[in-house]
């Protein structure tokens, strides 16, 4: 912490200090927590829970976790239903749903006591803060990188794509030298999204979604070239055919057999979430990062840099001293930081890299990716609102029309141009 | 109708019947069948038959076994039919045995309601349930049934009541019973098939309810099996389905028990509601 | 009547009464309030806002809606027809002394008590993923295969026939409506020299109608509610070609938390599902033949 000690810290302290004292040896307390995850994330949290326990015998945690499908409406209830739990793990873009004027979750700016702040950089904090209300706090962030299957490529004998150019090429390679079944890059529709918003904001260096005025930051030209690039993907044999995508049933990208055979050999994916996809690859496979294709004078690398996910104090808490501490203690104590290592991607926290760093744990791929995204142009800070349930539903399901050619390339640029504004006029409120 | 064409009728029949059949039947094979065989064969019956579909599935991937879930189901489907019998043996009795002024337009209004596509109702309960503070709990799922909202159980015994000639009745009456002690020893024993059906029909539906947990219940120590399964096909592990195929077998024996221990009932109560009416 | 005390009659009625008021009447009119206000699922509900007419004339612009409306109607139209004539096809051919009685009303009439389930659901979403059991059943007699749940008019079609698989409710309904048909008059009308079909189109059929239209109504009303089938077999998709209108609702509400356009929604399914009752009723007076009533039918 630094060594300000203003008036109103001052003050602050004085009352914390008091109810410290208190503490020791007080009334039993009972928070719980919520979160989603895996098992070996449940089984970190359940383990570092108990480790919080330990250090603060009148405090119990109660962990409540489940998967990711249906989270979402699991916390919408419970907030609407004031059942919320006292820490919850937050998406980032829900923070918009549930807090627009800051006021929806525990301001922490007034828990500085508890939680130290300071191992947040500013850009971190700004995305979790709401009407100038810090209302939570980044995991980890994150952006979409792209991971290759190296073996794959080995066999192919290409070297990872580095530019537009060359991706767009490796797909009659790969054609040509391995066979028709053999795809440089798998995406479902939300990352067909992503890799198309990467190209149109590479050049414009503005967020997709403009937030203020209820519309795109892009042209109708931009959006016809949005579309047009899922085309060319797809027509140039770097992707396979949404068809033949389904033709494997509602299946999880990792566990698809195309990619755990490596027949479909690249993703572009979240740094937090790569471990699950290099987990299923067969033995003898390996995923490698791929260096950023960029556009020539590229403002941005549009990389959708954001919170993996946050936590959040719940705004009616009976505890939020506790709640405080329990926060501070998952991303800044040493224990909590150690039993997670880098299953959500590379801490947020500097105090926690350094930890890590320490013990020699920072490598591989989390790594290479911090590296990465550090040394990409990256200044565009998405809205939220581009992962609006609803936004994102029809940002895909124009692609899925588009890809079944129910509509073509024009006609996908016009839809764009006319039902995502029309969208974000209805999800959008001031 | 003639004797010759028999034979022709049976083979559309049993082959029709296989058919329908088939898809229980594969199910309850591959339950059996260790995960790869699913895929290899349409053969019912497994080559290596194994139970480690069930060993696993039992287990399913949260940090509770099935028992659990099975157990929710029941906290719901039995309250529910009891206060369902409940409920509807009194307002049909009222409805038949009394002579209250504008009972015909409540009858209409019952009929309506069976009629009503329910998905009107779903919005506007929940929010009424989220302001008792009853989300996450079972009460939306079976407090309702204690108000007779079924509406087609009270139609199907007001109409097997209207058949029931009430002279028994009007002799308990004039013994001097009053209408309780007439509707629990002389009615009930006589619409005792009917109360029947309703109790088997109404289990069903709440063993095959889905939505109602959906919206209702959020936590996974409250699911019902059906929210259960629902998540096992959700899961970020690879597909087994051998152990989803076993666990949908369990979610679905009570109601096959219930079928073959009362098939009469079921079939008997279908009808008394369509074809008297 | 028995009782002339019509108190204790209300008494009985009471539960049904508050039942009336509390959980239909109530919600049915704030169901059309909030179709008449924003109103957002996170929010409390101090913050619902008046907007009249605008989800109304939303629904008119919203290109997902009209695609939802168009297959609910499909789904209804198709499974429905089909659903009677398969039931009242098994049905006239069980109408016979059988032996074995027991098996065929298993095969036929278990599928209808457990399809609704979601276990039912979940294994035809098995059954019909790419290596499952149609496949291989199809595979068996030659063809390729189909790829039923990635394909929008075979995604339909599996869902569809999730529904016809459960005729066996409407099967034994009507069962008992031919087993009402009186003999002596089939006996007459084949000594008069009347064939197999006349027989089925001059007395059967017209006898059957009290019972096919009771059917009919049912079915309908049930097949524009389905939810289970294309919640988990098809996610309303792909392309939203099973994205039914129950399904539309759920998620407008409880995915986009716009409790107010589904509100909405649930409205005009209420209206449509009103008219077609109302215009079935009306026309049974032409078409549904009582014995009761001495009319003939047209």
């Amino acid at each position: 912490m630094s060594s300000r000690v203003s008036r109103r810290w001052f003050l602050g302290a004085l009352p914390a200090t008091v109810l410290a004292r208190r503490a020791i040896g007080q009334a039993p307390v009972e928070l719980r927590m919520s979160w989603w995850g895996g098992n070996d994330v449940h089984g970190a949290l359940l383990a570092t829970l108990r480790k919080f326990e330990a250090r603060y015998p009148h405090i119990r945690v109660k962990g409540e976790y489940t998967g990711w499908v249906g989270h979402l409406e699991r916390l919408t209830t419970q907030i609407a239903g004031r059942t919320a739990p006292d820490l919850m793990q937050v998406n980032w873009n829900w923070l918009v749903l549930f807090s627009r004027d800051g006021r929806g979750f525990q301001d922490l700016g007034t828990l500085t006591d508890r939680v130290d702040l300071g191992q947040f950089d500013d850009d971190a904090l700004a995305t979790c803060t709401m009407a100038g209300r810090v209302n939570a706090l980044p995991v980890a962030m994150t952006a979409r990188l792209f991971y290759f299957n190296a073996s794959t490529f080995a066999r192919a004998r290409l070297t990872l794509p580095r530019s537009w150019d060359e991706l767009f090429a490796a797909g009659p390679e790969f054609r040509r030298r391995l066979g028709d079944g053999f795809f440089p890059l798998d995406l479902i529709f939300p990352d067909a999204v992503a890799l198309c918003r990467a190209w149109i904001v590479q050049r414009s260096g503005l967020p997709l979604i403009d937030e203020r005025n209820r519309r795109l930051n892009a042209s109708a030209a931009d959006l016809h070239e949005f579309a047009e690039v899922y085309h060319r993907l797809v027509q140039s044999h770097v992707i396979p055919t949404a068809r033949e995508r389904a033709s494997y049933g509602n299946v999880q990208q990792q566990e698809m057999r195309p990619w755990i055979d490596g027949r479909y050999a690249g993703t572009y994916m979240w740094t937090s979430a790569v471990g699950k996809s290099a987990d299923t690859l067969s033995a003898g496979q390996q995923v490698a990062l791929a260096p950023y294709p960029l556009r020539p004078e590229a403002k941005d690398a549009g990389l959708l840099y954001r919170p993996a996910m946050t936590f959040a104090i719940n705004a009616r808490t009976a505890h939020p001293d506790e709640s405080a501490r329990l926060l501070d203690f998952l991303l800044n104590d040493p224990d909590a930081v150690l039993a997670m290592g880098l299953r959500r991607g590379l801490p947020a926290s500097r105090k926690a890299v350094g930890i890590l760093r320490e013990r020699g744990l920072v490598r591989g791929l989390a790594l290479e990716a911090a590296e990465q995204i550090a040394a990409l142009p990256n200044c565009v800070r998405e809205s939220p609102y581009y992962e609006h349930a609803r936004v994102r539903d029809g940002f895909n399901d124009i692609l899925e029309l588009l890809a079944y050619g129910r509509i073509d390339v024009a006609e996908a640029g016009r839809r764009l141009g006319e039902d995502i504004p029309a969208i974000l006029e209805r999800s959008i409120r001031t | 109708m003639s004797g010759t064409r028999a034979p022709l009728r049976y083979l559309i029949l049993i082959g029709a019947g296989f058919v329908m059949l088939y898809p229980l039947l594969w199910m309850l094979g591959g339950a059996f069948k260790p995960n790869a065989e699913i895929f290899q064969s349409i053969g019912l019956f497994p080559a290596h038959p194994t139970l480690e579909g069930f060993t696993r599935g039992w287990r399913t991937g949260t940090e509770f076994s099935f028992a659990t879930y099975l157990a929710n189901t029941f906290r719901i489907v039995i309250p529910k039919v009891i206060l369902t019998v409940v409920s509807s043996v009194l307002v049909a009795y009222g409805f038949t045995r009394f002579n209250v002024r504008g009972s015909r337009v409540l009858f209409a209004l019952l009929i309506a309601t069976v009629l009503l596509p329910k998905s009107v109702l779903l919005i506007p309960q929940y929010l009424m349930f989220r302001e008792f503070g009853w989300l996450d709990t079972f009460l939306p799922l079976y407090v309702p049934s204690a108000f007779a909202t079924d509406g087609f159980f009270v139609f199907m015994l007001v109409q097997f009541l209207r058949s029931v000639p009430p002279e028994m009745e009007e002799a308990a009456v004039m013994d001097g019973c009053n209408s309780f002690q007439v509707l629990v020893h002389v009615v009930l024993p006589v619409i005792l098939p009917a109360v029947i059906s309703v109790a088997l029909f109404q289990f069903m539906w709440t063993m095959n309810d889905f939505l109602g947990p959906l919206i209702y219940v959020s936590s996974v120590e409250h699911y019902p099996a059906a929210l259960a399964l629902k998540l096992s096909i959700d899961v970020t592990e690879s597909t087994a389905w051998n152990e989803i195929l076993a666990m949908s077998t369990i979610a679905l024996l009570p109601s096959v028990l219930v079928f073959f221990l009362a098939q009469k009932y079921f079939v008997e109560g279908a009808t008394a509601g369509s074809v008297k009416g | 009547m028995i009782y002339a005390n019509a108190r204790s009659g209300w008494l009985y009625l009471a539960p049904f009464l508050v039942g009336l008021a509390v959980f239909t009447a109530f919600p049915f009119v704030a169901s059309l309030l909030l179709s008449f206000s924003d109103y957002r699922l996170q929010d409390s509900l101090e913050d619902a806002r008046y907007i009249g007419l605008a989800h109304y004339v939303a629904m008119a612009g919203d290109r997902t809606f009209h695609k939802s409306l168009g297959v609910t109607f499909l789904y209804v139209f198709v499974t429905v027809p089909l659903k009677l004539a398969t039931a009242l096809g098994i049905a006239m051919l069980l109408n016979f002394r059988l032996r074995g009685i027991g098996f065929f009303r298993t095969a036929f009439y278990l599928p209808s008590i457990l399809g609704g389930s979601v276990a039912i659901a979940v294994v035809w979403r098995y059954a019909f993923a790419g290596d499952g059991l149609v496949n291989q059943a199809i595979g068996w007699f030659g063809a390729g295969p189909v790829n039923w749940l990635g394909e929008p008019g075979y995604a339909m079609a599996s869902v569809m026939l999730l529904r016809l698989w459960q005729f066996g409710s409407a099967m034994v309904i009507f069962l008992a409506g031919l087993k009402g048909i009186p003999q002596d008059l089939c006996e007459a009308a084949r000594l008069d020299g009347a064939g197999h079909w006349q027989l089925l189109r001059r007395i059967t059929l017209p006898l059957l109608t009290p019972v096919i239209f009771f059917n009919f109504v049912m079915q309908v009303i049930q097949a524009f509610q389905e939810f289970n089938g294309p919640y988990i077999i098809t996610a309303g998709g792909p392309l939203k070609s099973t994205y039914l209108l129950p399904l539309m609702i759920y998620e407008e509400a409880f995915k986009y938390f716009d409790v107010g356009y589904a509100s909405a929604l649930s409205w005009l399914l209420f209206l449509i599902v009103g008219i077609f009752s109302a215009l079935a009723f009306r026309s049974s007076k032409y078409w549904v033949f009582y014995s009761a009533e001495r009319e003939t039918p047209r």
